[in-house]
């Protein structure tokens, strides 16, 4: 007796993979990524003369000398090179190359003074973008990659920013002992503090409205707790975006909701984040692909 | 190893949801703060006291960081808190809040050493002889919000 074959499983929800983003969307993304990954590179690294605090490859390397030799127009110009044969979609490898030498080198550099967390992402999506395209899959792949092999790298930038949400949503509970959301009280003292550290920055005045959703945080905590609990809540869950387009899309704008209003209470930017889910999450050429159909 | 070990291995790589991810998370969580690797520690744990540092003139009036340092008063109390943590970890492995006022104004000190030489001599307002680094305390008591007076950490003559 003959078995006939069984229908092929339908990919549960949690083992999506990588989405079929169409040429025109992966050339734009990659567009779109060089432009932010340039404008987030210090080149101006002249004020960091010394690694007191090092950090990553600083513990093994002195960075110091980009401080006295700063690098100048003309590795500008070798890296836009690179990222424009990137964005053609040839020898991405070698393209990427001088951008995440630069943006190691000197985020590793300025990190090295203070710790920033504005340019950790998109130096990750970077070097994962690179490694993808490095890994050794045959000539033909290294000079001109499949339409697979682009999509792989545009799904590991996604995994990297899921990554970093989720991670940093853990860290709040663990760091907290599990209190976060009950000590979101305590969150106004932050947010006093980071108004006027922001004016100290500028010596604008703070706006007075912002000292009293301060006051209010006090007032009704329960009220605070919910709406700094929502936030918490789409950091732990920020790993839905990898499940499908219309996910990305929808968490995306959650993402970047989460951000403005960051932004407006607490004065602290996050711009680059916010340019990244636009370009791989709500991927605005893609629209009309993401509500049609696909994964 | 066993080859039935491996083909578990690979079995349950296979199964195990959001693969990648759940993978770099923890290795996230692992490595920390390494560039360009990172937690996001911002804002993850925090009590009824919060305090910044900035930098002011011989008065004590506020001078605009960004503008006349190039670099801000967020990055500076980073800067201050690694270097407060050194100095207590070096005297008795204590924790940087059980810092004293000796080992406050030594912080403090350095880093205003740091600023210093990356001040932008043009932007300094005119009459400025001495530049201050100060740390002032928010503080959440009895369900008010409030602050103290800024504590002087250094000085520095131009």
């Amino acid at each position: 007796m003959s078995t006939s074959p069984s229908p092929a499983l339908p990919t549960p929800w949690w083992h999506a993979g990588v989405f079929d983003y169409s040429k025109i969307e992966l050339f734009v993304m990659r567009l779109l990524f060089s432009a932010l990954i340039f404008e987030t590179i210090k080149w101006e690294t002249a004020p960091y003369k010394t690694q007191r605090n090092p950090t990553g490859l600083a513990h093994f390397f002195d960075f110091t000398w980009l401080a006295e030799h700063p690098p100048g127009l003309f590795w500008q110009a070798v890296t836009i090179a690179g990222l424009a044969i990137y964005v053609l979609g040839l020898l991405p490898a070698i393209g990427l190359a001088p951008i995440c030498t630069f943006a190691v080198m000197i985020g590793t550099l300025v990190c090295s003074k203070a710790m920033h967390h504005s340019w950790q992402l998109v130096t990750l999506i970077a070097l994962a973008q690179f490694l993808v395209y490095a890994w050794p899959r045959g000539k033909p792949n290294f000079f001109k990659p499949t339409l697979e092999v682009h999509r792989l790298a545009i799904y590991a930038s996604t995994v990297v920013f899921a990554a970093s949400y989720v991670v940093c949503g853990i860290v709040k509970l663990v760091n907290s002992d599990f209190q976060w959301i009950h000590k979101v009280p305590f969150l106004s003292v932050q947010l006093l503090k980071s108004n006027w550290s922001s004016y100290y920055d500028t010596l604008e005045p703070v706006a007075p409205w912002l000292t009293q959703a301060t006051q209010l945080i006090v007032d009704y905590p329960n009220l605070a707790r919910l709406f700094f609990g929502a936030g918490l809540l789409i950091e732990l869950g920020a790993f839905v975006i990898l499940i499908s387009r219309k996910w990305a899309f929808f968490g995306g704008l959650t993402i970047i909701a989460l951000h403005l209003s960051i932004s407006v209470v607490m004065q602290l930017n996050f711009w680059y984040h916010i340019v990244a889910a636009l370009i791989f999450l709500v991927n605005v050429p893609g629209l009309k692909r993401t509500f049609a159909r696909s994964r | 190893m066993e080859p039935d070990m491996i083909a578990r291995l690979q079995a349950f790589w296979h199964r195990l949801p959001f693969r990648h991810l759940t993978v770099l998370v923890i290795a996230l969580l692992v490595i920390k703060e390494q560039f360009p690797f990172s937690n996001f520690p911002m804002y993850s744990n925090f009590d009824s006291e919060a305090d910044v540092v900035y930098i002011a003139n011989q008065n004590g009036d506020p001078l605009a960081m960004d503008e006349v340092f190039r670099s801000g008063s967020s990055t500076a109390k980073k800067a201050y808190k690694k270097e407060l943590g050194k100095l207590t970890k070096a005297a008795g492995n204590r924790d940087s809040n059980e810092a004293n006022a000796d080992e406050r104004k030594a912080a403090g000190a350095i880093v205003l050493s740091d600023w210093h030489a990356n001040i932008k001599p043009k932007n300094v307002p005119s009459g400025t002889t001495a530049i201050r680094i100060y740390r002032r305390t928010f503080e959440l008591k009895d369900g008010r919000l409030g602050d103290q007076t800024p504590e002087l950490l250094a000085e520095k003559s131009l």
